[in-house]
Formats: structure tokens, sequence, C-alpha cells
């Protein structure tokens, strides 16, 4: 090498040495447009929503201005609050637990990645795929008292069987809980499998040689293992189904009563009479209910990991 | 030759402006918001003024579900048209602020032309921001003419024969009247109308004055709450009211399977499809006439669709072409939509269309009157809570007075945040 080539090598490897310290490695790089469609379409709107939850912005006015707790003062005053907190809490609790029981035994009995095997989890997979409007339509006349399900039961009940899933207060919750578990059991069906599949399977050829059962197998070392697929699935939904509106609106609207009135029909309620910022107060108590439940149950659930 | 052109395009233009009565230019875009369930008639008469003028007319389609919703919040983020489709009510203009936002029509020939704006299109200053073309919603019931024969009854005019009725045709397995709970609006209506017809006329001024509150005990309101209730304790509603949709009530009564269905005139045209087009079919089964608490009374409302205003843009050329959009639909394009849609006009001067025998009798019911508003049409929040309200009194959740509570503190809430001097 020449002197000025060795020099200007010299050069090159310094100016490196200095701009390796602001220039970010390859993979933050690649991650960016990630993290700016993140930040704008979820990040942003949650920070500026906080403000707009303490204002008075309605339809009625053009200044919007601050009025601390009104909003959350008047939201609690007319009585709606507090049972719109608990369907959101029950719907959530029900369409998680539906979801994951229904999905990791799916999961476990199509775990062979076989021809058969992968058209059923494809066909499992089709209701996710299907617009969460159009699916609570399709389970809104499935449920009628004339609709399929009822036909069906009719079979076996003497006299026929004509109850209203949906327009009775007692079934209604759960009705709809269900739908919302159905349309995303596919999903979380595929995560599970993905998890057995992780397990090593000399681990289940000890157990057997051990004398375990099939049932022992299972609950000693493939769920024990699945616990990272369980994390993901338990948070995922329960996070997911606190947020849910549009099966909700598509089956009862709300409804009969209060019955389904989660705290996001809420918030289309007061939307719709044009209260903006007793809207905005709604969106940031999901948003405060996801983070206080989120955080406390991934830390759980995480430490039972191995 | 250019210039030639130009000259006489120019002079085209300007001929056709004073065709429609001062459109200061042809060939804007204007925007228009309106209501997906615009009629055949309405379409057609958008058409005619895109010819008439010259101007284009930009849809923004806003779906019928939802459709306060929607267009609330699109007019919150600040987003304008240059045309407005929506209700008419004073309660409902309030929303956009009308003396800061929307064009002052008070002046326009159209209002001294129609009664209509003795039921909607003020504001509550008194002034006229919306222009109406549609007949006004004609309150009352529709009902199944064979199966009343058959049990020997006349059609109901007043709450007190229904509920007298429905202990003669709940004995006889029939519903009496159809309730549409997954809807939503037709049930909240019902107590309405029964207040509308026994309030005084005087009676929302009362409650903005502070003299009187919907959840008095001697409150119109509660009246028709408690009615509703005692009807849907004596069984006269079909088991299914809290699924069934208004779609399902209007076949019901036209297939005999309930006596009665109780909602607006613009209904008829879901009739008209039960009976697959074929009015006389449809004149045959169904009839319609007024109701009313304790009398015959017609209650109506103007609706929101072919109803518009003009919002204040800043663009002058184009608030002036909405403000000529106006006038030509309410003027030189408005017998053109009667004879089109079908439905009876409003403006003075224009002849009656060939109507089917179910839209007479609503017709005469609006002619034959009394007449009442709405009694929520110029109510702060226009009850906008009730639908919630009356979803839980069909379940037991709520009592008549607890209802009645509920929808007071609604009002007190709305008049807060208008700002409303005394609340």
């Amino acid at each position: 090498m020449t002197s000025a080539a060795r020099y200007r090598h010299e050069v090159e490897v310094s100016a490196r040495a200095v701009l390796g310290r602001f220039v970010a490695p390859p993979a933050l790089w690649f991650a960016l447009p990630a993290f700016l469609f993140v930040g704008v379409f979820f990040v942003a709107p949650l920070i500026l929503n906080v403000p707009l939850s303490f204002s008075n912005w309605t339809t009625y006015r053009t200044a919007i201005v601050w009025n601390g707790f009104a909003n959350f003062n008047l939201l609690y005053g007319q009585g709606y609050l507090i049972n719109a907190i608990w369907v959101t809490i029950a719907y959530s609790v029900i369409a998680m637990l539906v979801q994951n029981v229904v999905s990791l035994s799916l999961a476990y009995a199509l775990r062979e990645s076989t021809l058969l095997n992968g058209f059923f989890r494809s066909l499992f997979f089709l209701p996710v795929l299907i617009s969460p409007l159009a699916v609570g339509y399709i389970w809104r006349g499935i449920l009628d008292p004339a609709g399929p399900l009822d036909s069906f039961i009719s079979n076996f009940v003497p006299g026929g069987f004509h109850y209203s899933w949906l327009g009775n207060t007692a079934t209604a919750l759960p009705a709809v809980a269900f739908v919302d578990a159905w349309k995303w059991i596919g999903l979380t069906t595929l995560v599970y499998i993905a998890g057995i599949n992780s397990v090593p399977r000399e681990l289940h050829e000890a157990a057997r040689i051990d004398g375990a059962s099939a049932w022992q197998t299972f609950w000693r070392v493939t769920f024990p293992l699945l616990a990272p697929a369980f994390t993901f699935n338990v948070a995922v939904t329960l996070i997911g189904a606190f947020s849910a509106y549009d099966v909700i609106q598509a089956t009862t609207g709300g409804g009969p009563g209060s019955s389904t009135r989660s705290i996001n029909v809420l918030l289309r309620i007061q939307w719709g009479m044009g209260n903006f910022g007793t809207g905005s107060a709604l969106g940031l108590i999901v948003t405060v209910m996801v983070v206080v439940v989120a955080i406390p149950l991934v830390a759980y659930l995480r430490r039972r990991e191995v | 030759m250019i210039v030639k052109f130009g000259r006489t395009a120019l002079m085209a233009a300007a001929g056709l402006s004073m065709a429609l009565g001062g459109a200061r230019a042809a060939g804007l875009s204007l925007t228009l918001w309106h209501n997906t369930q615009d009629t055949q008639g309405v379409l057609a008469l958008y058409k005619a003024y895109e010819k008439a003028s010259g101007n284009k007319l930009v849809f923004v389609d806003i779906p019928a579900d939802g459709f306060e919703t929607a267009t609330l919040t699109r007019w919150a983020s600040g987003d304008r048209p240059d045309i407005l489709e929506y209700h008419p009510g004073a309660a409902d203009m309030a929303h956009f602020n009308p003396a800061q936002n929307l064009v002052d029509l008070s002046d326009e020939a159209f209002v001294k032309q129609s009664s209509i704006y003795d039921i909607g299109g003020r504001a509550a200053d008194g002034k006229v921001y919306a222009a109406i073309t549609t007949f006004p919603e004609t309150w009352g019931v529709y009902y199944n003419k064979k199966l009343l024969a058959d049990h020997g009854l006349k059609p109901a005019t007043t709450f007190v024969e229904l509920k007298a009725q429905c202990g003669v045709l709940s004995k006889a397995g029939v519903t009496t009247m159809h309730e549409a709970g997954a809807s939503g609006w037709p049930v909240a209506v019902e107590p309405m109308l029964y207040a509308s017809t026994i309030a005084p006329p005087n009676y929302v001024a009362e409650v903005m004055a502070h003299k009187a509150k919907f959840n008095d005990p001697d409150s119109p309101m509660l009246a028709g709450l408690k009615d509703w209730n005692d009807r849907k304790a004596a069984g006269c509603f079909n088991k299914d009211m809290t699924t069934a949709t208004f779609e399902a009530g209007a076949k019901a009564v036209y297939t005999g399977t309930a006596a009665y269905q109780m909602i607006h005139s613009n209904i008829a045209a879901v009739y008209l499809d039960e009976a697959g087009g074929d009015k006389a079919k449809l004149d045959e089964k169904v009839g319609f006439v007024q109701v009313g608490a304790t009398e015959p009374k017609t209650t109506v409302d103007a609706g929101p669709i072919g109803t518009y205003m003009v919002p204040k843009t800043g663009d002058s050329a184009k608030e002036a072409a909405a403000l000529d959009f106006i006038r030509f639909v309410t003027g030189p394009g408005y017998p053109d939509y009667i004879k089109n849609s079908g439905t009876f006009p409003i403006v003075n001067g224009v002849s009656d269309p060939d109507a089917s025998q179910l839209l007479k009798e609503i017709k005469a019911a609006y002619d034959k009157g009394p007449r009442v508003v709405l009694i929520n049409q110029n109510v702060p929040g226009a009850l906008g809570n009730l639908m919630q309200v009356m979803s839980e009194l069909t379940v037991g959740q709520l009592a008549p007075q607890q209802s009645a509570d509920q929808l007071q503190q609604g009002v007190v809430e709305a008049a807060q945040a208008q700002g409303l001097p005394g609340w």
C-alpha cells in the first residue's frame, strides 16, 4: 500500500469510528417504518387523547377548554360507567377463556403437519380474515329465534326451540363474547401449534418411556413449555377484547338494556350525541384498564415461563 | 375562433346564471354530504340541478345507519361541505352552532311559500337555516286491515283504544303492536308520541324556563313511559321485541302476524317493497291512521332526507352556488321532484302526485290534524339518550320514573354543554 493509500485508509477508519457513534445499527433502520407506523397511528392519537379527555369538547362549541375531571364526574353521575366497566371486563374474560381453551384443544389436535391438518388449520383461520362487523351480522342471523341454531336444536326438543340468545339479558353477553372468541380462535390456534411444535420431541418420548399417560405428558411436559405462547395468547386476547366494539354493535348494539353496553359502545353513544370530551374520557378509561391489567398479567405469566 | 368561442361560453354561462336567479359561476364542484337513504326522487333532483347549473355535485356518502354520529364526527374534525343534508330540528341544528356556521335562509322566497317552517328548519334563535323539500315525517299507526276486521275492530286512533284492543287481540294470540327493539328509534318514539299529543302547547318552553321537568309526576313524558310499560306488561308487544327490526315490523303487519306498527310515513316505502311494488296489493292489506294519547292527533317532524343547509366555508363563490342549489331544489326543480318521488309537496302551488291509497291516508292524517310537533325537536340534546333508556325499560332494568329521571338528566347535560344561560 502506498503512503497516500495508507493515509486514506487511516482517515476512513477514523471517520467510521467517529461516525459509528452516531449511526444506528442496521436493525434499527429496518424497524424504523414499523416504529413510525405505530407512532403515528397509535401512540400519537393516544397521547393527543389525554388532554381531550379533560376538555369540554362538544359539537356545540368551537373552543376546546380544559374542564378538569368534569367529564369523569358526568359519566359516573349518569350511572352508565360502572356497568360499562363490568360488562367490558366480563366480556373480555369470557372471550379470553373460550378462545384459549378451544384454540389450545384445536392446536393439540392439529399439531402434526399433515395434509388433512393443514386443511383444517386453514378452515379455522378463515373467520380471522372476515371483518368483525360481518361476523357480527352473520351470527346475529344464526342466533335469531328463527335462525339455524334454534332450528337445529328444535330437532331434539319437542314443540320446537325458539330462544332469543341475543335478546335475553342472561345470555346476550356470553353469546356475543363467544362470537368474538370464534372470530379469533384461528389465530391463537396457530400460535399454540407453533408453541407445541417447539417442544423437543425427546421430552415427550422420555415421558412416555417413564410411563406417563397422554394427559400427564401434556400437563407436565407440554403445557409448562407452552408458557411463552400461553402468555402471548392470554394477554393479547384479553387486551384485544377490552377494545371490542364492532362485534357487539353488529349483534346487539349494546342491548338488550345495558347487558352488552361495553365502554366502547358507551363511547359511541356519547360520540353520537356530540359529546366528544366525554367520549375521549371513555377512551382514556379503556387505555388505563388495559395498562392496569396488562402489565401485572404479563409479568405474572412471564414468571412461569421455563 | 377560440376568443369567439370563449366569449360565447361566457355569455351562455351568464345567461344560465340569470336563469338560476343569480348563480355567480358555473363549472364549480360543490361537496354535498348526503344520507345514503336519499330516495330516487332526491337523487334525480341532484342530477337535474347539475344539468341546469353546469355545476358538479361531489357526494360524500354518509350511511343511514349511524348517520348522525358520522356527520357530527366529520363536522367536529373541521371538515365542511358546501351543502349539508341533515335533520332540521332546532335541537339537531344546535350541534352546528348555526348562527356562527350556517347561512341564514330566513329571507329566501321559499320560506314564505311553505308552512313547513312552523315544524322545522328554524334554530333556537328563530331564524331559518335549513331548506326542506320533503313532506314531513307523519307519525301514526300502520295496521293490517283484515286482522282488525276479523276481530271486529276499527283502526285505533288513541293509545287508550290500542290498549283496549290489545286485550281482545292478545286473547286471540295476535301481536297487537310490533316493537323494533333492535332498531331502537321506533321504540323510543312511542312515549314521545304519547307525550307530544298530551303536552300543553308551551310545555317545552316551560321546561327551558325551569318551570317544568321531564321527570315531574305530572310530566307528559312520564305518562308516555308509563303507558308504554303498561302495554308491555299487558303482553301487547311481539315476543322477539328486543331483537326485531322495523323492517320485520312492516313485514309482520303486511302479512298479518301483527296488527299495528307505530312509525312514521317514510316507512310506507318499506311496505311497498313488502308488496313487491304493487300499490293495489298494499292498499288492500295495509292502512294508516293518526294516533294520539287520549284523542286523535297527528305528530309530525321534518326529516333529514331532502333537507339542506349551507355551511359558511369562506369561499364566497361556492357559498353563492350552494345557495342557488337551495333555490333550485325549492323552486324550478321542485315540481319535477314531486312527480318523480311520488311524495306530497310542501311548497304552495305544486300539485299532488298520483299516490297510492296508503300515501293518501297519510296525507289525510296530516291534513286532518290537529298537528303537533314531536316533543324532542326543540329540547336540548333532542332526548338523545331515550333509545338507551327505552332499551333498559324494555328489559325491566329501569322503571318509568327512573327512565324519566335519566331523560331529564340528559336535557340538563345537553343544555350545559351548549352553555345555555340558567343551566
